[in-house]
């Protein structure tokens, strides 16, 4: 432990009582310190003889203190400069978005739509897009005149689930068609632009084409009389690509393993089936669960948002998808579904 | 040891003297009267307006924005009992002399302001977790609708009690056990205002607006913690759904904190709490 | 620190030895040593330059008028008050220290306890907080010294002030301690209660417990203390014993036919106070030669000599309370003096 300092020894020798315990107890033990107290006891007093007890000052005042020598940061004045000096950098730096309060997160509503299943993905910064078919999605009267147009057995239920009444409005899009040519001068201009330098291009790839068909389709939307849907029910031709030479898989692979390749396009490119088989809905996994169930002896994927606000029915049967979406219960657009067939 | 003693001993004390000062009696009667409240409104809710014109995703939508209403009574609630309890735990305690002969005893004033900050910050999480717990059972009941992250929203709303509580401490070591309360209240009125004034300001795109709700959520965590707690009681792919028109909105939250936004709010509690500690030290009694 | 205080010549053994029996021939630290103590609220000075020692098993009165600093030396004492300035230790141990604290009872002046706790809960609350261990049963004991066995089980929001009182005094006594520091711990008790203090402090100082008790009441400082501390604005005005401050006697005469040599030989033994026939003559201790038992009966006589007649004589002795007056005033009058 610490040696008592001259003072402390001084005073035992003149104001024992000022001398607490433990030094006491150290100055027993310690030859070193009993030394130093003789020498101490051999000099005379420098303040004379203390009259009264405590009168001995020059000692009180040399001897260390403890009170009033409070560290720097204990001192209120400066904790509460510290204090407010942390306050304005975090005001600032959130002020300067470098502290972000809150995750920013794209919410993308979960929408329906014909225009939406008779899409095709943009790859013009890739390649050469011709439209052969634009689809033209329009409204049109009723069940029967999109029956018409679209050649689609129409989805219409029989039971509505709760809170969804009225008629539904009907949207038809034609068959919608584009043939793609990949071109590599494209992609590495389009890569350029983000930042990046481009993959080598496989054999074969640059001036390869593939053509994409989508649709025809057809939406009925029910309206909640504030103009919020209610319910959506779909169906559509699935889309499906085709080729000639290269393989429509690779060109896809190929243009999702390009730098700069922006998030929608990319998820919309891997839901973008070959063969229509797959979902061609993007579902965003943080904030809703996909299970699968069966409908009719068909897979179905069932998605539905954390909250149940939201849910959507997706199944694919022989090259057609049908969609049912709504703020609603996951066993309430099943039982659409199931109504449907 | 026996700073550990100390510490648990005047938690255990502060904790008896919520039960006996019936703060706890008082506590109950009022979250009953409002849970059953909002239970009646609940089922209201789902018996008139469900039936026919909202879906059941609407119902929960709209269920899920009045579970945020009445979180937000909750959350007042807890920040009214818990401010106003610190102010006489401890201010009152060294006005009326019980402190003298507590402090006269081989304790460190730290020990003691500790104990009786946990004892505050047990009380008012266990109540806050307790009530809103019970809040989000009568919902499920009445609408059948169960937030998506009831946990995270509920411990958020905890640490928001914790923040307006420490805060609270603090100011009852430096004024009259009333002023601290009507400060600690005031204070978190005065942010969760300037919440809604940035909410608005983001919605209009004015940055200088908005800047005011961002600074004084740093500068008292209370309404970033409650938004981050809103955040967890509803579902923003339904926010998203009902559209722009909704954003501002005060019991709204599109999103969830950041893990800088929560360790800022850990070191402001700390910062306030040492700042609490520093002042009854030097405080003569 | 990490080597010797002082670079002196190689250690002599002797010295040493020297050295060490000093040690080891102190008395034991003292219960309260206080040196140099400071304090002012704002810029009004309230304690400066209090220097006072209470030994182990010593009972000293804290007197001193209403404004004269001595709450405030007990409160810096017991590291409730911040001091400006100065030290001070306690059982041996620097008030910085809390452990200083663990054996010392304290019965504030503002004496409140949790009202929402029984008497019992206060005392059990306080052991713990004590870290002695003491027995129910011995808190129990504790609780009936001060007459609140009765109401042990009552919520202390209930007890009247003199209640409150008590139990304060129990909570002072009940951990074990070997130093009550009791702040006016009668104001808010009957006669009855003041004596049941009394006999406590007694009790106390026989079982070699230290007590510092501030008090109004000199005549309970008067019969139960060793020592005595006056305080007067802040500083200490004078300490001693009782028998250091209360040293001059008086005696009371009643003369007629009282000459200018009979006044002249009064004044010669002491200060006179005459009232009417009535003299009031102070004799200091060990005067001209005569012990203090020949003092009044040569005085009579040389009276008597004098042509007076003495129709009564009476002992009195100087009141702690007059001496305390005289103390104060004679501050005063030295200030106003000062300050002309």
């Amino acid at each position: 432990m610490r040696h008592p300092d001259d003072a402390v020894l001084r005073r035992l020798v003149h104001e024992p009582a000022g001398v607490a315990d433990t030094d006491r107890e150290h100055v027993t033990a310690c030859p070193q310190c009993l030394d130093g107290l003789a020498i101490v006891a051999g000099r005379p007093h420098p303040g004379g003889a203390p009259t009264v007890p405590g009168a001995d000052r020059r000692d009180a005042r040399s001897a260390p203190r403890t009170r009033g020598g409070d560290p720097l940061w204990r001192r209120p004045a400066v904790a509460v400069t510290a204090f407010a000096v942390v306050l304005a950098g975090a005001g600032a730096a959130a002020a300067n978005d470098w502290l972000p309060i809150f995750r920013t997160e794209e919410v993308v509503p979960l929408e329906v739509g014909a225009d939406d299943l008779v899409d095709l993905p943009d790859l013009s910064a890739y390649g050469d897009v011709v439209v052969t078919q634009d689809g033209d999605v329009e409204a049109v009267q009723d069940a029967a005149t999109a029956a018409a147009r679209t050649g689609l057995e129409i989805p219409e239920p029989t039971t509505l689930p709760r809170g969804v009444t009225g008629e539904p409005a009907v949207q038809v899009g034609g068959e919608v068609e584009a043939t793609f040519t990949f071109s590599a001068e494209r992609a590495a201009r389009a890569a350029a632009d983000a930042g990046e330098t481009l993959p080598p291009t496989p054999a074969g790839l640059d001036g390869s084409q593939v053509r994409m068909v989508a649709g025809p389709g057809v939406a009925l939307t029910w309206s909640h009389p504030s103009g919020a849907p209610s319910l959506v029910v779909a169906r559509a031709v699935a889309p499906t690509a085709s080729s000639s030479g290269v393989s429509f898989e690779t060109v896809r692979d190929h243009v999702l393993s390009l730098p700069g390749v922006p998030e929608d396009l990319a998820a919309q490119l891997r839901a973008f089936p070959a063969d229509g088989s797959t979902l061609p809905l993007p579902v965003p996994a943080d904030r809703a669960t996909s299970s699968t169930v069966d409908v009719g002896g068909v897979p179905a994927t069932v998605v539905e948002t954390h909250d149940r606000s939201m849910a959507a029915v997706v199944q694919v049967e022989d090259g057609v998808v049908t969609v049912v979406a709504g703020p609603l219960g996951a066993d309430e657009v099943l039982a659409v579904l199931r109504d449907l067939r | 040891m026996t700073g550990v003693r100390t510490v648990l001993t005047i938690a255990g004390l502060t904790l008896r003297e919520a039960r006996r000062r019936r703060v706890v009696l008082a506590l109950a009667v009022l979250t009953v009267l409002l849970l059953g409240l909002s239970g009646w409104g609940f089922s209201r809710l789902a018996a008139e307006s469900g039936l026919d014109t909202l879906t059941s995703g609407q119902a929960r939508l709209a269920a899920s924005q009045l579970l945020n209403l009445v979180m937000f009574g909750l959350s007042l609630i807890a920040a009214l009992g818990t401010a106003f309890l610190a102010g006489p735990t401890l201010a009152g305690e060294t006005e009326s002399g019980i402190a003298l002969s507590v402090l006269a005893r081989p304790v460190r004033r730290h020990q003691v302001l500790l104990g009786k900050w946990l004892g505050l910050v047990t009380f008012g999480s266990a109540y806050v977790v307790l009530a809103g717990l019970a809040q989000c059972l009568v919902v499920l009941a009445t609408v059948d609708y169960w937030p998506p992250r009831p946990a995270a929203a509920l411990a958020l709303l905890a640490a928001q009690t914790v923040v307006l509580l420490t805060l609270a401490v603090l100011l009852s070591t430096v004024v009259s056990p009333m002023a601290s309360g009507v400060v600690a209240v005031g204070l978190f009125g005065a942010t969760w205002i300037a919440g809604v004034v940035g909410g608005v300001g983001a919605a209009f795109g004015n940055e200088g607006v908005a800047r005011v709700g961002t600074i004084s959520r740093m500068v008292l965590p209370t309404d970033g913690l409650w938004r981050g707690a809103m955040h967890g009681f509803q579902d923003s792919a339904a926010i998203a759904q009902v559209g722009a028109e909704m954003e501002g909105f005060p019991f709204l939250s599109d999103a969830p904190l950041t893990g800088a936004y929560l360790a800022w709010a850990a070191v402001w509690v700390a910062m306030v709490w040492g700042l609490a500690a520093i002042s009854f030290q030097r405080r003569d009694l | 620190m990490a080597t010797g205080p002082t670079a002196g010549p190689p250690a002599d053994v002797a010295a040493r030895e020297t050295a060490a029996r000093l040690v080891a021939e102190l008395p034991p630290s003292s219960a309260i040593w206080a040196s140099g103590l400071r304090k002012s609220y704002g810029r009004r000075p309230a304690v400066e330059e209090v220097s006072l020692e209470v030994r182990r098993g010593e009972v000293v009165g804290l007197l001193g008028p209403n404004g004269a600093g001595k709450t405030t030396v007990i409160k810096m004492l017991l590291g409730l008050v911040r001091a400006d300035g100065g030290e001070a230790m306690l059982l041996g141990r620097p008030t910085t220290d809390p452990a200083a604290r663990a054996r010392v009872g304290y019965l504030p002046e503002l004496f409140r306890y949790q009202p929402w706790l029984s008497a019992t809960e206060v005392m059990a609350l306080h052991v713990r907080l004590a870290g002695v261990t003491v027995t129910p049963a011995e808190q129990r004991e504790c609780l009936a010294l001060v007459g609140l066995a009765e109401r042990s089980r009552d919520r202390v929001g209930g007890f009247s002030k003199g209640m409150q009182q008590r139990l304060g005094l129990a909570v002072a006594l009940v951990a074990r301690p070997e130093l009550v520091v009791l702040d006016e711990p009668t104001s808010a008790l009957d006669p009855l209660g003041r004596a049941d203090v009394r006999d406590i402090v007694l009790d106390l100082r026989s079982r070699g417990v230290a007590v510092l008790l501030n008090s109004h009441l000199i005549g309970e400082v008067e019969r139960v203390c060793d020592r005595v501390v006056i305080l007067d604005r802040g500083r200490v005005a004078a300490s001693g014993t009782l028998e250091d401050l209360l040293g001059r006697r008086e005696v009371r005469l009643h003369l007629v036919d009282a000459s200018p040599a009979v006044h002249a030989r009064l004044a010669a033994t002491g200060t006179v106070e005459q009232t009417g026939d009535w003299y009031a003559v102070t004799l200091p201790v060990g005067t001209g030669g005569a012990t203090d038992d020949d003092a009044v009966p040569h005085l009579v006589r040389d009276l008597v000599a004098l042509g007076a007649r003495v129709h009564a004589v009476e002992p009195g002795r100087v009141s702690l309370e007059e001496r305390l007056l005289d103390i104060l005033r004679a501050g005063a009058t030295a200030r106003s003096e000062a300050d002309a």
